[in-house]
């Protein structure tokens, strides 16, 4: 216990160190930087190639698989018991089908038993539809695999 | 039935003391006594207590004070009697800790006309025309007058309070040793029943009651450092070392005020903090790793002190958060026989960077020549 | 609790549902048929005070957050193999 919180009180006390000298670095040296800032900005206009990122964006939303959404699909369909009757899209949200909060949480612990993955809190609470929680799924399978 | 024994002990020609005591003792505790007395009083003694009361079963209902009205004739002199006959004959639904009656258990402890006491060890107050009974303050609620102490034991645990020893016992199997003046040193921490009076009247525990260990965890700490028997007193100091678990404390002293049993738990605090200061300085003139000093070399470069310093092997590592530190530092340089410039010195300690402190303070100390 | 299932939950609406999440990670470390009985247990608790509880109603969820909290940490423990509720109703006292 002694060390372990050594080591942190070393860890805080570099910080406050650093932090406690950057005022000083600012008086002397920011002149220099943003000067230097501007000349970088000039030069970038001249070259007009702009590379494209927009297609790669598109391109990794609609990754996921078929069968996986089939899948989180009929997840979806047990957990909250829904009739057979009622359609299931991939763009159904889970609160039209009558699920709350409390429901979300149930079907992305049933995914992660179903998938083997686990899921961070922050992205379980953006899963709003069918359609992401199959991304998500992909997403994680795909870095599991790779890990 | 206990007050005929009274009775005949004290009309018999020859009455030992030693009954005596025991039918005083008797008509402390049992309201019963007092009932069977033939003799009524002309006016009845009416007080008014008003009680904290949250039932967790109705939670649309808020906190609120509900008065209740009892007969002091007809009940013992301390505040937990007055409980035990409210719930008895008023209101059973009232909800409180009690076990021993006696303040040796410490569960009844509540806040009783804005002082923390133990129900068992507060008499009712005779002057005022109401008493005010409300939980310890700043805790959670359970129910009414029972609040959640699990942070507290939480704490009281985190210190470790056993006996902790890296050499075996000196006779295996038997006591280990220990002298009389050693025992001594304990007396005014032994005592505490852990009520947590102190740690909730503490304002500095109110503000922060996750990270400031509170006085009664330090009061044990301190029992636990000062014990002869136990060998990891270093370790024990690293530990509450931190600039929450110790130094918020302010030498406030409610605890002190507070505490049923009439220990001083600032005291002991202030105690431990002589130890750190102390225990630092001579540490590190011995060379031994209790606080040792690192310092970032590349910050050091570019900080406007230390221009003309030489950077060879700053080994320091810096452990302690604690504002002796620089205390220490001063100590160190003093015993090699520098000195260091005072003005420079106030400017860093008002800053507040025991960090950047050392740092300026051991480049001067390369500046010098060995 | 309100059924906002959009990324707008309150601080303390987050809180609940991460002691939930807790509370199912912690039943499918138990074995199959507790983890059932666990399961079924937690989430009727969780969707009876969901529909009964006023949202606004900051002092009692907090209280049980609380409460849910210490029984997370009992459960945690490996010698703890189900949970088991009753239900106390405040009836009359029977006279004999």
């Amino acid at each position: 216990m002694a060390t372990f919180s050594a080591a942190a009180a070393a860890a805080t006390s570099s910080v406050t160190f650093a932090s406690s000298l950057k005022p000083s670095l600012r008086n002397t040296v920011t002149s220099g930087i943003t000067t230097s800032n501007l000349k970088m900005v000039t030069a970038g206009w001249t070259k007009k190639n702009f590379p494209s990122l927009k297609t790669n964006r598109f391109h990794v939303s609609c990754a996921a698989k078929p069968e996986t959404v089939q899948k989180v699909c009929d997840i979806v369909r047990k957990q909250l018991a829904l009739a057979a009757d009622i359609e299931l899209t991939p763009e159904s949200k889970f609160s039209a089908l009558g699920a709350d909060s409390l429901d979300t949480v149930e079907i992305v612990m049933g995914l992660e038993e179903e998938f083997d993955i686990s899921v961070e809190e922050e992205s379980s609470q953006n899963i709003t539809t069918v359609q992401e929680a199959a991304d998500l799924i992909e997403k994680l399978v795909e870095k599991k695999t790779a890990a | 039935m206990a007050s005929g024994l009274i009775r005949r002990a004290i009309s018999g020609p020859k009455v030992a003391p030693a009954a005596r005591l025991v039918a005083m003792r008797l008509h402390a505790s049992e309201t019963e006594a007092q009932k069977v007395e033939p003799k009524v009083s002309e006016s009845t003694n009416m007080r008014k207590f008003q009680i904290y009361r949250w039932n967790p079963d109705q939670p649309s209902e808020k906190p609120k004070l509900k008065d209740y009205e009892i007969n002091l004739k007809d009940c013992g002199p301390m505040v937990l009697d007055a409980l035990i006959k409210i719930k008895n004959e008023i209101d059973p639904t009232l909800t409180f800790r009690r076990s021993c009656r006696e303040g040796i258990c410490g569960s009844c402890a509540m806040n009783i006309d804005g002082c923390n006491g133990l129900a068992c060890l507060t008499k009712i107050p005779e002057s005022a025309p109401d008493t005010m009974i409300t939980p310890l303050p700043h805790m959670y609620v359970v129910k009414d007058l029972v609040v959640d102490m699990t942070n507290f034991y939480n704490q009281y645990k985190s210190i470790e309070p056993w006996l902790k020893r890296k050499s075996p016992s000196p006779n295996p199997g038997k006591e280990i040793p220990q002298s009389k003046k050693d025992r001594a040193k304990l007396d005014g921490m032994y005592e505490c029943i852990l009520c947590a009076c102190c740690s909730t009247s503490c304002p500095s525990y109110w503000w922060n009651p996750e990270s400031y260990l509170g006085p009664a965890a330090l009061l044990h700490a301190n029992r636990w450092i000062v014990d002869s028997r136990d060998e990891y007193t270093n370790e024990r100091l690293e530990a509450i070392n931190d600039e929450f678990k110790l130094y918020r404390c302010h030498t406030i002293l409610n605890c002190a005020r507070a505490c049923p049993k009439g220990l001083n738990p600032g005291k002991q605090i202030q105690n431990i903090k002589g130890l750190q200061s102390r225990g630092v300085g001579t540490n590190f003139v011995q060379g031994s790793s209790r606080f040792s000093f690192h310092v970032n070399t590349q910050d050091l470069q570019s900080s406007q002190y230390v221009t003309g310093a030489t950077m060879t092997a700053i080994q320091l590592v810096v452990t302690a958060t604690s504002r002796n530190s620089h205390l220490c530092a001063r100590y160190a340089a003093e015993k090699k026989g520098y000195e260091l410039q005072d003005k420079l010195v106030m400017h860093e300690t008002r800053n507040n960077s025991t960090t950047n402190f050392l740092a300026f303070a051991y480049a001067e100390l390369m500046k010098l020549p060995q | 609790m309100g059924a906002s299932s959009g990324p707008r939950l309150s601080g303390i609406q987050k809180q609940v549902l991460s002691l939930y999440r807790e509370f199912l990670r912690v039943a499918r470390s138990k074995s199959g048929e507790d983890h059932r009985q666990i399961e079924s247990i937690v989430s009727a608790e969780f969707h009876r005070n969901s529909n009964e509880i006023d949202r606004k109603n900051f002092i009692y969820i907090e209280y049980l957050l609380r409460r849910g909290k210490k029984q997370l940490e009992q459960l945690k423990s490996p010698d703890i193999v189900g949970l088991s509720s009753l239900n106390v109703g405040s009836s009359q006292p029977k006279k004999t």
